[in-house]
């Protein structure tokens, strides 16, 4: 499989050079729209991962990344929101990029101004 | 996505306890973002048939480590704004459950990870902030080298 050029398609690769071999192996990987984690794409693992219809794109199966359980929170958005200091630290910034947890949050920053 | 690219790779023997090979971060005064879309890892020398996992995490403060120079893709650009650190004998201050990456590899293997466009991970704006290498092995001590390279 031309692992490069399925960059294309969205999938990030892992690519391993065996001592023994010539032969490169590789695998996917995704990058979590919501978290920004990555990966690694194990077909059969059982491990249930989500999609995102807002973003468009695949999320790591964390609950917190759950689109069906905390809504689209996008990463940029929990980005920005950690930029700006209004979350600390940046696990915090979930509750600004998910919207309506404004309060709880905004008590949290003042507490430790 | 545009902007100059940087590279930085950076050693350390591995010992029983988790340490760094490699963070790169913003640096002190200067905030801006960072996007890594490269990495490898690898152990040097003769290492023995053995399995380690490497970690790359998030960190807001680079600990104490041998500063590293980021090489430039592009001769034309400027020098990079974030730091490197390879070597660290303090390590980062880890984010809790801010692991990015987890790679389970054989030590005599080399491994790279190449991110998708758009999926890089990224570096936020804030002084200090960036990402850590590290790995760990009950009895192992060979050098271990993690390499990074970013657009910012």
């Amino acid at each position: 499989m031309n692992y490069i050029k399925e960059r294309s398609k969205g999938k990030g690769v892992l690519l391993f050079s065996p001592h023994d071999s010539d032969k490169d192996q590789g695998q996917h990987t995704i990058t979590c729209c919501h978290c920004n984690h990555v990966f690694i794409i194990q077909p059969g693992s059982g491990k249930e991962r989500g999609w995102c219809f807002m973003c468009g794109a695949s999320t790591c199966g964390d609950r917190r990344c759950s689109p069906a359980l905390n809504g689209c929170a996008p990463f940029e958005k929990k980005l920005e929101a950690y930029e700006r200091r209004t979350a600390l630290p940046l696990e915090g910034a979930w509750d600004i990029a998910k919207g309506g947890i404004w309060v709880r949050t905004m008590r949290e920053v003042k507490l430790r101004a | 996505m545009a902007g100059a690219r940087y590279p930085a790779n950076g050693d350390q023997n591995l010992t029983t306890t988790r340490i760094t090979a490699l963070s790169v971060t913003d640096n002190a005064t200067t905030a801006h973002r960072g996007w890594v879309y490269d990495m490898y890892f690898g152990n040097e020398g003769t290492p023995a048939d053995l399995a380690g996992t490497y970690l790359v995490e998030r960190c807001t403060a680079p600990g104490t480590a041998t500063a590293v120079t980021p090489g430039k893709v592009d001769e034309q650009d400027r020098a990079a704004q974030a730091v490197a650190g390879e070597n660290h004998t303090v390590e980062p201050t880890y984010t809790a459950n801010e692991i990015m990456l987890e790679v389970p590899v054989n030590h005599r293997g080399t491994y790279r990870w190449i991110a998708p466009p758009g999926g890089e991970l990224v570096i936020p704006a804030t002084t200090t902030d960036g990402f850590g290498g590290n790995s760990l092995h009950a009895s192992a001590t060979t050098l271990f080298r993690i390499g990074m390279a970013w657009i910012e």
